[in-house]
């Protein structure tokens, strides 16, 4: 029995976090599914399963839907989808939309009921509500004989125990199951080897925080009690880069704006906090590296955190401008951000009228 | 810059050319009388720096010289810079200006025209770049070095002037790149604030961010109260699913006990339906039964009442018989009640007629008494009341005016004690009279009583201005008047006509009233008249009402009786009638009887039948039909609440569906993520915007305090200066911000003392002091012209000594030049150039 195991989609992401790269961060997010598709129908798959959050929401657009369907439907096998924590089977929800029914390729598992499929038995674990209550596979029953491989199909983090909507880390044992194919955490599982219960990890990093994103997994389980094998497969193509530079020399502004520039890409999103000591030129080599910025990433944000403004080489000519200086570098030092950045628009000023 | 030689031609009154060398390490001293031209020099050395060659205004035409058609010219020699030039201006005619450089031997013009101008200017102080082409006011720094005639109170200083002084302080020229930086941290701030105000502007975009973070968090809101909204249906769709679930589940329930409850439920549905058939039978059965009896009854009470009204009709006859007939007595009654109507009325309008015949007689009284005062009154001759008023006011007057002539009268009472002849000149007695020793003779008149002794002299004395014989002569006139009049007897007469008038007035009201009486008496008489002609009798003996009523009352009394009698009789002769009538119409009673006995047979069978239904209902289980009843209400019940939970479900199925419709996760995200780019953005603006002002604030402040640190400074080389002057007198010297200065601080005082609190000397010792400060600053760098025309002029010679010392000592700084029509003032001097105009 050999299966594809993928899971949060997060279709329609609110990407807040990515500035106005939302719309080409979204359609990245289906693309890549469209890829999985490809996998799905080179690897000659027994089925595949999608263990929630397909949609970021329960109220996903009717075209999200549409194409979604249109993905899962491609994948040359049968798709087995259960309702997640961000898009539980709910009223009026997406799973709802009559284009479920049409396509021949996908079973919403919307109860907990088994599926059968060849060789064996898919347990699915739906959520209802945003909310799990208790331990959502508790209503699996103990393997009997003719089961063949059994299949856990759920989502919701790992506890040890006791935790509402949490799946226990005993589950694979506890409840006789061959593989349980989780959802929900978006990085894929560290390992992969002589376990019986992974998280594929979503399809496409959501944030900058995802560590091990833009995976999908294949599993291979020989027969029932047999350890599965599980491989790793890249997918995603947006990289999330995050970047911390201290500025403290003059130069190490103009240097980090090089560095920021050697890493464009269309398919990358990046993040560079900045702090230290901002001397002019610098300045002015990072407000031109901002300027560039939007056309040469997909988003790309730099942060100024509590910047200091550097001496200046070139000391103003003494008179009010010099005191005045004088009177902002006290303030700042004694932590006024206001002056700082007073400071660093007085150098961008001074240099820009010949001082 | 020095100036060693100023050359005029055709200007005010040097029109033919006229020149003066100034030594340029003396202090120059040019003297000479009033209208020799001191001041035009001066004039003229501002003319060749300062004033356009192609103006022609006021100022240039006053100095071309009355009467002449020629241009005025002037031309001045000066070293600057290390070289050596000279300024050369022609005016009104053929108007050049030229800048020449001394060279090889010769003075070579560098410049003419406008730029010779600018150049000229800017030896006195224009900063390059900021000509006017001698359009503006600006005098530069000669509005400092160079005081015109009267002139040493020192203005607000020319900003050029300033801007040269904080630069050869320290202070840094608003020029270049700090005009420039200012000009760009205005612009920079200008983009959030308001020139003064610390509050955004409202077209600033930190406000416009905040305006669209605004939109966007209301936008943001109202999606999560709809997705919340949302959330919420769900719950009650799924709580309305489960309520629907239990319904059925209990609906099911009631309708399996129902279909158990079926065979017995049936026959209580039967003997219930029976029961009630049997129960109407019977009840139809009753009533037929009671209109038998009283069908019955009636028709009993019928014969009973005939046999009884048989009786009756017997004694009412027999009452009838013994009444009479009732017409009869009613006309009797009607008679009689005649006659006491008409009694009553003859017995009032016999009195009346009594009456009036008396008053009749008392008015004949009235009018023969009315008669007989007239006649007495006619008599009497009474004066009327107002007679009598104006006969007592003559008598008082009378009685006033002998008051009056008696007070009128002069007495003189002459006591003699000695034996005196007298002659009475005026006065009563008249004539000679002897008055002897211890004798008196009193001498009256009017208006004087004049006394004459012989040998003594005369006395006169005079009274009141009305002479006793005017009052006489008027005393007299009203007692003519007056006449043998008895006032005491015309008043009893007036009071015995009062009394009669008064009698009279009461008798005529009386004696008026006869008419009327007559009339009415005669209206009486008549109708007794009528009377008496009716009832025979009465004329002689008026009848009595009284005894008339009691035969009224019994012809009444026999009236009722006959007429009771009649109708009772009529009443039971008509019942009698009716109730035979009646009865043949009803069947006869044994018939009647047997009716009623069969349908109190029917009724008895009836209500046996129905006991024994009942019976039979009574033997099936207890309360089956209660339970039957209670089921079947909790299956209607359940219905209706299965229907109302499904529409609400629907409802709010379909509200669902409606705002799932709208997408409001992809407009929260749509608007959060917006949200999140202005916000980024917001936070750094807002930082920017902070720091422009703060920026702004800080320069501004910054050069404010070095403004005011410079003023100080400058003050304080015044304040040594004149303290070296006045040995200390006046203390610390005050400027404010333009360098004017405005007081002095003495130093054994703590106040501050403002200039026009100082003499007339001491105050332009202050401002001498300040301008030569500002001439040894602005002259720090290159030697400089420092002008006083005829200054100083309040100053006594002991500070004048100290003033030129402290002015010799600067000939190595500064080249000094001194107009005045003084020169023994500047004798102290001790090697000037001494230059006569005279």
């Amino acid at each position: 029995m050999r299966f594809l195991h993928t899971s949060d989609w997060h279709i329609g992401l609110k990407a807040a976090h990515a500035g106005q790269a939302g719309e080409r961060l979204r359609a990245a997010r289906l693309e890549t599914g469209r890829r999985i598709a490809d996998l799905a129908r080179t690897e000659s798959l027994d089925f595949v399963l999608v263990a929630g959050d397909t949609f970021d929401s329960s109220n996903p657009r009717a075209t999200e839907i549409l194409a979604v369907a249109e993905i899962l439907d491609g994948m040359g096998c049968p798709v087995f989808v259960i309702p997640g924590n961000h898009d539980p089977d709910v009223a009026a929800g997406g799973w709802e939309h009559g284009v479920w029914a049409q396509k021949r390729n996908v079973r919403v598992l919307r109860t907990k009921e088994p599926a059968a499929v060849e060789g064996g038995v898919i347990y699915p674990c739906p959520m209802g509500s945003r909310w799990g209550a208790g331990d959502p596979m508790a209503w699996i029953p103990v393997r009997s004989a003719g089961d063949g491989v059994r299949i856990g199909l759920a989502h919701g983090g790992m506890a040890t125990a006791g935790v509402d909507g949490e799946i226990r880390q005993d589950a694979a044992e506890r409840y006789g199951m061959d593989y349980v194919a989780l959802g929900d955490w978006h990085s894929t599982s560290a390992r992969l080897e002589g376990i019986r219960m992974a998280y594929s990890g979503s399809h496409e990093a959501t944030a900058f925080d995802d560590r091990d994103a833009g995976n999908v997994l294949l599993v291979e389980v020989a027969a029932a009690g047999e350890l599965p094998r599980i491989e790793k497969r890249r997918v995603g193509a947006l990289e999330w880069l995050r970047r911390g530079k201290r500025l403290e020399r003059a130069g190490d502004g103009a240097a980090l704006a090089e560095e920021v520039r050697r890493l464009a890409g269309q398919q990358r999103l990046l993040e560079v906090k900045i702090s230290g000591t901002l001397f002019d030129q610098d300045a002015a080599a990072l407000d031109a590296l901002e300027a560039e910025l939007a056309g040469k990433f997909l988003h790309a944000r730099l942060i100024r955190e509590g910047m200091a403004a550097g001496e200046r080489e070139v000391a103003l000519p003494e008179g009010f401008l010099a005191e005045a200086e004088r009177r902002l570098r006290t303030m700042a030092e004694g932590g006024d951000a206001a002056a700082s950045q007073a400071l660093i628009e007085l150098a961008r000023i001074a240099r820009e009228a010949g001082a | 810059m020095i100036i060693s030689r100023i050359e005029v031609q055709a200007f005010r009154r040097f029109v033919e050319p006229f020149a003066v060398e100034l030594d340029p390490t003396k202090v120059n001293v040019v003297h000479g009388p009033n209208g020799h031209g001191k001041s035009t020099l001066l004039e003229a050395m501002r003319f060749a720096f300062l004033r356009s060659h192609k103006a022609t205004g006021g100022d240039v035409a006053e100095v071309a010289p009355w009467g002449r058609h020629l241009g005025p010219r002037v031309s001045v020699e000066f070293e600057a810079g290390g070289k050596r030039l000279r300024a050369e201006k022609q005016y009104l005619h053929a108007p050049q200006a030229r800048l020449s450089e001394w060279r090889s031997g010769r003075f070579e013009a560098v410049s003419e025209g406008p730029r010779a101008e600018e150049m000229l200017r800017q030896f006195v102080g224009m900063r390059p770049g900021f000509d006017k082409g001698g359009r503006g006011k600006e005098e530069f720094w000669t509005s400092v070095l160079w005081s015109t005639q009267g002139g040493l109170e020192l203005a607000a200083v020319d900003g050029s002037v300033l801007e040269q002084a904080r630069g050869v302080l320290g202070a840094q020229m608003e020029s270049g790149v700090a005009r420039r930086v200012v000009a760009e941290v205005e612009r920079f701030a200008g983009e959030n604030w308001p020139p003064v105000e610390r509050n955004y502007k409202k077209n600033s975009p930190v406000l416009a961010m905040e305006a669209q973070l605004g939109v966007l968090s209301n936008q943001i809101e109202a999606c999560r109260a709809e997705l919340a909204s949302m959330d919420e249906l769900r719950g009650e769709i799924a709580g309305l699913g489960a309520l629907l679930d239990q319904l059925s589940a209990e609906h099911g329930e009631r309708r399996r006990e129902r279909e158990g409850l079926g065979a017995d439920l049936a026959r209580l549905h039967a003997l219930d339906h029976q029961i009630e058939l049997e129960t109407k039978s019977t009840e139809h059965a009753a009533g037929e039964e009671q209109a038998a009896r009283q069908e019955f009854e009636r028709r009993h009470a019928a014969e009973q009442r005939l046999t009884e009204l048989a009786a009756q009709l017997e004694q009412a006859a027999a009452r009838r018989v013994r009444a009479g007939e009732w017409p009869v007595a009613r006309s009797r009654k009607d008679s009689v009640t005649e006659m006491w109507r008409q009694a009553v009325a003859y017995t009032q309008s016999r009195r009346e007629r009594d009456r009036i015949a008396g008053r009749v007689r008392s008015a004949e009284e009235a009018a023969a008494r009315v008669k007989a005062i007239d006649e007495v009154l006619e008599t009497l001759q009474a004066p009327t009341r107002a007679e009598l008023d104006a006969l007592a006011s003559l008598k008082a007057r009378l009685e006033m005016l002998e008051a009056r002539l008696e007070s009128a009268l002069i007495h003189v009472e002459v006591r003699a004690e000695r034996d005196l002849e007298l002659e009475v000149e005026e006065g009563e007695p008249s004539g000679h009279r002897r008055v002897a020793a211890g004798q008196s003779l009193t001498v009256s008149g009017s208006p004087a009583v004049r006394v004459r002794v012989e040998g003594m002299g005369e006395w006169r004395s005079t009274g009141p201005a009305t002479s006793a014989a005017e009052i006489r002569e008027e005393l007299e006139k009203a007692r003519t008047e007056w006449g043998e009049t008895d006032l005491d007897d015309l008043r009893r007469r007036r009071e015995q006509a009062d009394g009669l008038e008064r009698e009279r007035l009461e008798r005529s009201a009386a004696a008026q009233d006869y008419v009327v009486l007559a009339s009415d008496l005669d209206l009486r008489s008549r109708e007794c008249a009528a009377l008496e002609g009716r009832y025979a009798g009465w004329r002689e003996q008026a009848p009595d009402p009284e005894a008339i009523a009691l035969e009224l009352r019994e012809a009444e009394n026999a009236e009722a009786e006959a007429r009771e009698a009649e109708s009772e009789w009529k009443r039971l002769s008509e019942t009698d009638a009716h109730i035979r009538s009646d009865s043949v119409k009803m069947q006869p009673l044994e018939e009647l009887q047997q009716k009623l006995n069969a349908a109190a047979l029917q009724v008895r069978r009836l209500e046996l039948n129905l006991a024994d239904l009942i019976k039979q209902r009574h033997g099936l289980p207890a309360g089956l039909a209660e339970r039957g009843a209670q089921i079947e209400s909790e299956i209607a019940r359940l219905n209706r609440e299965i229907e109302q939970a499904r529409q609400k479900k629907a409802g709010r199925e379909g509200a669902l569906a409606e705002k799932a419709g709208r997408t409001p996760y992809a407009t929260l995200t749509q608007a959060e993520e917006e949200a999140a780019e202005i916000r980024s953005k917001y936070e750094r603006e807002t930082l920017r915007a902070e720091a422009a002002l703060l920026l702004r604030t800080t320069l501004s402040e910054t050069k404010r305090e070095m403004l005011e640190d410079y003023a100080g400074e400058i003050g304080a080389v015044a304040t040594t200066l004149l303290e070296e002057i006045t040995l200390r007198r006046l203390g610390e010297v005050k400027l404010n911000a333009e360098l004017t200065p405005w007081g002095v601080r003495p130093e054994p005082l703590d106040a501050k003392v403002a200039l026009e609190q100082l003499s007339g000397g001491e105050s332009e010792q202050v401002h001498f002091a300040t301008r030569l400060a500002l001439a040894d600053i602005l002259c720090r760098d290159e030697p400089g012209l420092v002008v006083f025309d005829d200054a100083l002029m309040a100053t006594d010679d002991q500070r004048l000594r100290r003033i030129l010392a402290m002015l010799e000592a600067r000939t190595s700084r500064m080249q000094v030049l001194i107009l005045t029509c003084h020169p023994e003032r500047y004798a102290p001097l001790r090697d000037a150039n001494l230059i006569s105009l005279a």
